[in-house]
């Protein structure tokens, strides 16, 4: 729901704020609206539905934040130097389109032709050697527009194909979209309270949604992620981390965490009672809010969802659409399962 | 009309026109050009001739030779997952990760495919400081039915152009703005008296070594030739002078530019008040003025200023482009016979 407009939207780590806007604006229109909302300093937006057991509660996270750049030096000639705001390589920089500050000036990067290139593959451009090209004149004239500090996001329109989509963002605004989807299609009491946290900076460091913690005292996390695929021609099948169109991907291990081994099975045997074909992501690598949420607060032991998303940290990324609508599905009869805020060492809750 | 020069611009970038399938490109400019024409063909190696005859005394004729064809992709290999394979024409292989492109695919359909690249997260140590050649690179066409692909499907960059207001940066302006350059000199020469005939040549196949310009001028013999393309302004290249975006075409200085055409230009441009740069080209100039110099024909080079050459989004100044095209109507109509010796009576003479 919405993705196409949550693709879109400007939202840099630290500048998330027109994402929450427009969050805020759709949950208005939302059917049966949530018991409280709450938004803290960091930027975080949380809603709240209470359920007939109100003694346990859930949170369904998914981060408002993407990666970009922020403008750091201004060129007498007027063009901008940049550094990146979470996990970007300079190599997916050349020769995109980008929007900077708050008035989104359009801008190009830039790189030197290759003719006059000594040794062209030798070594990537460093962040120092790309320049951002707003074509408005030299530095005093940039100046009244742009300020050092501005964020810069990519500009990518968003495509959608029969069976896949087309954009920047997907990590994590697909999770954005299917909480959002999730909040308009709960129209019932859920069973115990689900609190959707929209949360920010996730790209700097796991930095806002520590504080859902010190908000609500959940039983259990389930983190929607838009996560890596890798299943190109650059890597062997045996060291892909996820493949699209084979399901929404299940994290066990990754940066910072093991995943909590009762919440893992819980997911898994949703998955398999409801029929939702899944795939175990194939890599650690990189890391999501649950390894914050674990150890804020008095933690919370977390799970993780992903829809596959291939290239993502850069302008533009492809998702499945099966992939998405399974992770989304999954995402939902996990959330409501009682079992997911009942975990314990009974053996039973294990599953298969 | 710089508006109708920006339209123009805007369109010739944006038509499809790889080296030796230029049908694209050859179909909007000729719908640009045919108002100031007296005759518009199609040769044998695709070049787009455009005929404006001598309204004055005619004495002879001048060529002014624009390519037409673009730096592009085009596929090597299909692989089954949905995958495609590349190769590269005239670009930089580091502007491609990441960046959404358009496959032409054999029965003309235009379908979209994403450069991809590894998220940081899989990257290795290795991996991190390598740069994708065109062994590594490939086109993720997975939104689309692999069987719409084939082997020898060209592939060229998909782009939003930029306008800050007579700024453009958008894909193919080399050479597309010379092209410009010519229709807009075309256009002006509607309002003067010239005698020389005027073969305005869109010329095929120059980023594979300008065999159209080669060719054409074989074919039309003309008494001299002006050749228009692109140069590298506000962009340091060590051990030359700079050379500036806005401050108009440069002329070539070289052993290809013949001497007395360039001087010519210089003179011209004085007269008319035409700012104009020099940019000194010691040895082949890489553009179609190496080949018609092999034809015998004196010629010319002038250069418009641009920056990013072969990027997905080429800078140019509009102003450049009109100036150009001012340049080339006075070259045009102050030509006279005594200049280069030509004209046909004396031409052999001279040699």
């Amino acid at each position: 729901m919405y993705l196409k407009e949550l693709s879109e939207i400007r939202g840099v780590s630290g500048n998330e704020v027109r994402v929450v806007t427009f969050l805020k604006e759709m949950i208005k229109e939302l059917p049966v609206k949530p018991d409280s909302i709450k938004e803290d300093h960091l930027g975080n937006l949380m809603c709240l539905r209470k359920g007939k057991d109100s003694t346990k509660t859930a949170v369904l996270m998914a981060h408002t934040d993407e990666v970009g750049l922020m403008v750091t030096r201004i060129e007498e000639d007027g063009r901008l130097l940049a550094r990146p705001l979470g996990g970007v390589d300079t190599r997916v920089m050349l020769g995109k389109r980008v929007l900077i500050g708050d008035d989104d000036i359009p801008a190009v990067i830039s790189y030197k032709a290759i003719h006059n290139q000594k040794d062209p593959l030798k070594s990537p451009p460093r962040w120092s050697d790309i320049k951002i090209d707003t074509g408005l004149g030299d530095k005093k004239t940039v100046e009244k527009r742009i300020q050092i500090g501005d964020t810069i996001s990519f500009d990518t329109r968003f495509e959608e194909y029969d069976n896949r989509y087309v954009g920047k963002a997907f990590d994590d605004r697909a999770g954005c979209s299917m909480l959002l989807r999730m909040m308009h299609e709960m129209e019932e009491t859920p069973e115990h309270n689900i609190v959707f946290a929209f949360v920010v900076q996730e790209e700097t460091g796991l930095r806002g949604s520590g504080m859902v913690l010190k908000h609500f005292h959940p039983d259990a996390v389930l983190v929607i992620e838009g996560t890596t695929a890798g299943d190109n021609p650059e890597l062997k099948e045996a060291r892909w981390s996820t493949h699209l169109d084979n399901g929404p991907a299940v994290n066990y291990l990754q940066g910072g965490y093991a995943i909590d081994r009762r919440l893992f099975e819980v997911v898994l045997q949703t998955a398999r009672e409801n029929k939702i074909p899944f795939q175990l992501k194939g890599r650690t690598v990189g890391s999501t809010d649950t390894s914050r949420t674990a150890r804020s607060f008095y933690g919370a032991p977390g799970a993780v969802v992903n829809v596959p998303s291939r290239y993502i940290h850069s302008p533009v990324s492809v998702m499945s659409k099966t992939d998405f609508e399974n992770t989304y599905k999954l995402a939902r009869a996990v959330i409501n399962n009682k079992n997911f805020v009942r975990v314990s060492y009974d053996p039973k809750t294990r599953g298969a | 009309m710089s508006n109708g020069l920006k339209e123009m611009l805007l369109e010739f970038s944006k038509s499809y026109g790889p080296p030796g399938r230029e049908e694209g490109t050859r179909k909007s400019i000729a719908k640009w050009v045919k108002p100031y024409c007296d005759k518009l063909e199609t040769d044998r190696s695709g070049n787009l001739i455009a005929v404006k005859y001598a309204n004055g005394e005619r004495k002879g004729s001048l060529m002014i030779t624009t390519h037409m064809d673009e730096v592009c992709m085009v596929v090597s290999k299909v692989l089954e997952e949905g995958y495609l394979r590349v190769e590269g024409i005239g670009l930089d292989p580091k502007l491609l990760p990441s960046q959404k492109v358009n496959i032409h695919t054999r029965d003309n359909r235009v379908l979209r495919g994403v450069i991809g690249m590894l998220a940081p997260h899989l990257q290795t140590k290795e991996t991190k400081n390598k740069v994708s050649d065109f062994d590594a690179l490939f086109v993720d066409c997975s939104m689309h039915d692999i069987k719409n692909f084939h082997v020898g499907d060209f592939i060229t960059y998909e782009v939003d152009p930029l306008i800050v207001s007579s700024t453009v940066f958008t894909k193919t302006t080399d050479n597309r703005a010379s092209c410009a350059a010519s229709v807009e000199a075309l256009r002006m020469l509607q309002h003067f008296r010239h005698d020389y005939d005027v073969y305005a040549v869109f010329s095929s196949r120059e980023e594979v070594g300008a065999f159209g310009a080669r060719t054409a001028a074989s074919l039309l013999q003309p008494d001299a030739a002006i050749v228009v393309d692109m140069t590298f302004a506000d962009e340091k290249v060590e051990g030359y002078n700079d050379l500036k975006i806005g401050d108009g075409p440069a002329i070539g200085k070289g052993p290809v530019p013949t001497r007395k055409v360039t001087r010519y230009i210089e003179r011209i441009a004085e007269q008319y008040n035409i700012k104009t740069q020099v940019e000194p080209v010691p040895g082949r100039t890489g553009t179609d003025a190496d080949q018609v110099q092999l034809e015998g024909i004196p010629v010319g080079l002038l250069s418009i200023p641009q920056s990013y050459m072969h990027n997905p989004y080429e800078k140019i100044e509009l102003n450049d482009i009109k100036e150009t095209g001012r340049l080339i109507a006075h070259l045009t109509c102050e030509l006279k016979e005594s200049e280069f010796c030509l004209g046909s009576k004396s031409r052999e003479g001279e040699r």
